[in-house]
């Protein structure tokens, strides 16, 4: 239904999945999005483009989709990613990313299983279903 | 059969990402493969798990690179522009840039945009004098008022949703409130200006005010509760726009011309006839409160001699601004060609002057005050009172016009406009800011079209005037 002249042309998202599913999932599928992670800047050039292609939302609601995007759809390297790259992307504190500060600044991890014997408070099923997206460089 | 090959060739991709993932998988971890080569074309750092889609590493930062990008800096499609209406100067009707309203970029150093035609004429016909232009995000339309008729242009559409003549005695300059229910607009030199429905342009109510015959400008407060009335006369008349009733008059020595309000409407600034300066007047009371006089120039012993020189609008001081600041009033000088500023104080004095060669009878503050638009063409930063910009046709020829808008939009949805008067309280937002105006929601999202019917006049039948 087309909305009368002066309302909202449709709820705000308030969320980053909310938000998601109404600004990219309006025009194509969600695989398009999870099938192809993308460093942060490489998402932010990404929701640019879907923007100038034509993507309708709000500053907030783009702000909630990068939110989600870099929350679930963005690779990190565990032994050059700042605290807040490690936070957002491994889904931990900020105990946690210091300590695999401190630990790297020593050894740098070798791999996952490296990351997981070396630091505690790990979610190690969430660890291992982001894997494609942890790299030890 | 179908179903088969697609099994088929899931298997085949699944056992090339398998085989891919083996071959570039490093034995010591998940990440690390071998250079690329010809057999090899994953590139020597890239992360492949099961069949899943190649993963690329973050780009590395250099040292020092700071934060990354701030979350939701996004360019989302606004546009900044000028709406010059023509012919927008009742002096310069010869003047050869045509009619209609030309849209120019302020994001582009007022580049060019388009022309929108508001209605057709006739090689042989001169088109209608503009006598105001005002719009409202609340509706995402502009109301475009000439002698004899008023339309309104859907925005999203640059087509025509209705024209109204009315009492064929239509109009002046329109005002419409910050929630677009009601557009004020005065007839064509009568004595009452017309109240409308802003959103289907049909007659509410009329306001009448016997003893301001010559209907000219029109002002609202920023809550759109009181209709300030000028005729090209001396009774200025103020009106409650609901009840349609006059509450306050007042008097002036001479001829009202143009007229400004500051923050709460409670005093209102005006150019006289003959006199080069401007006067204020308090609403509440209806008291002349000051008259200020520009003295850094001898404008009566040009003005005062016979013959008297003839100037555009036939006063020596046709335009007056607040800055949204209120610290500045901004007149108009006929006789030199000139703006004067003068400190908005008790004790006025002027402050500056900035030429304008090409004459000046009109200006307005844009938005948040940034720039002021001189009828002259210009366009001024009030800081450093230099001349910036000219607008200027598609054909590169200068546009004089007293009727402008400086507007913003997204996705062809108006989000803000700045009044053709140099009001205080500046646009709704200014308003609300400064507890003046109403609380009126940002729109989101694309304009919808709303021009279905256009031409159509929702008060057809209205009988006409028979006043002269």
């Amino acid at each position: 239904m087309t909305p009368a002249v002066g309302q909202q042309a449709a709820t705000e998202a308030t969320t980053p999945e909310a938000a998601v599913t109404k600004i990219c999932a309006a025009c194509h599928t969600m695989e398009l999005v999870t099938d192809t992670p993308r460093d942060y800047d490489a998402w932010h050039d990404t929701v640019q483009k879907m923007i100038d292609r034509g993507a309708r939302g709000t500053q907030e609601e783009f702000g909630l989709v990068m939110d989600y995007l870099f929350l679930n759809m963005t690779p990190v390297d565990v032994n050059h990613g700042d605290a807040d790259m490690l936070m957002g992307v491994l889904h931990i504190d900020e105990k946690a990313a210091q300590a695999i500060i401190a630990r790297r600044a020593v050894r740098p991890f070798k791999d996952l299983a490296d990351l997981e014997k070396s630091v505690s408070g790990l979610d190690r099923k969430l660890l291992e279903s982001k894997k494609r997206m942890i790299f030890f460089q | 059969m179908k179903n088969v090959m697609k099994i088929a060739g899931a298997l085949l991709v699944g056992t090339c990402a398998v085989a891919l993932a083996q071959s570039a998988a490093a034995p010591d971890r998940p990440g690390a493969a071998r250079a690329a080569s010809s057999d090899n074309p994953l590139p020597a750092n890239a992360n492949v798990v099961g069949s899943g889609p190649i993963v690329m590493p973050p780009v590395p930062r250099p040292a020092g690179a700071g934060p990354q990008r701030p979350r939701g800096d996004f360019t989302i499609h606004s546009r900044h522009l000028l709406y010059v209406t023509m012919p927008g100067s009742l002096e310069r009707q010869m003047y050869p840039n045509g009619s209609g309203i030309i849209v120019l970029d302020a994001d582009n150093n007022y580049a060019f945009v388009k022309r929108i035609h508001m209605w057709e004429y006739a090689g042989s016909m001169a088109a209608e004098d503009v006598a105001g232009v005002a719009a409202r995000p609340a509706t995402t339309m502009l109301y475009l008022a000439v002698r004899g008729r008023l339309g309104a242009l859907d925005l999203a559409t640059d087509k025509m949703v209705w024209t109204a003549s009315l009492d064929g005695k239509c109009c002046e300059r329109p005002q419409v409130s910050a929630d677009g229910k009601h557009l004020v607009v005065g007839s064509n030199l009568q004595d009452y200006w017309y109240v409308l429905d802003a959103k289907t342009g049909k007659h509410i109510r009329t306001l009448h005010a016997p003893g301001s015959p010559g209907t000219h400008n029109l002002n609202l407060s920023a809550d759109g509760k009181r209709a300030f009335m000028s005729p090209n006369g001396k009774l200025l008349q103020i009106a409650d726009v609901e009840s349609g009733k006059i509450i306050q008059k007042i008097q002036f020595p001479e001829n009202v011309r143009v007229q400004a309000l500051n923050k709460d409407s409670s005093k209102i600034y005006v150019n006289q006839n003959n006199f080069l300066g401007y006067m204020v007047a308090d609403t509440n009371t209806g008291k002349i409160l000051q008259t200020v006089e520009v003295t850094s120039v001898d404008w009566r012993s040009v003005w005062n001699k016979t013959p008297r020189p003839r100037v555009p609008h036939g006063c020596p001081s046709h335009g007056i601004a607040l800055s949204p600041d209120g610290k500045e009033v901004w007149i108009a000088d006929a006789i030199f060609n000139k703006i004067h500023i003068f400190s908005n104080t008790d004790n006025p004095k002027e402050i500056a002057t900035i030429d304008t060669p090409e004459g000046t009878y009109w200006i307005m503050f844009g938005l948040d005050g940034k720039l002021v638009y001189a009828s002259s063409g210009d366009i001024i930063d009030p800081v450093t009172r230099k001349v910036v910009a000219v607008t200027k046709s598609e054909w590169g020829t200068r546009m004089h016009s007293e009727k402008e808008l400086d507007m913003t939009f997204i996705d062809g949805r108006l989000q803000r406009v700045a009044n053709q008067f140099g009001n205080e309280y500046g646009d709704f937002v200014t308003a609300e800011k400064l507890g003046v105006g109403p609380h009126m929601p940002v729109m989101q999202g694309p304009a919808y079209p709303i021009a279905s019917n256009p031409g159509v006049d929702p008060n057809a039948g209205m009988p006409q005037s028979t006043a002269r």
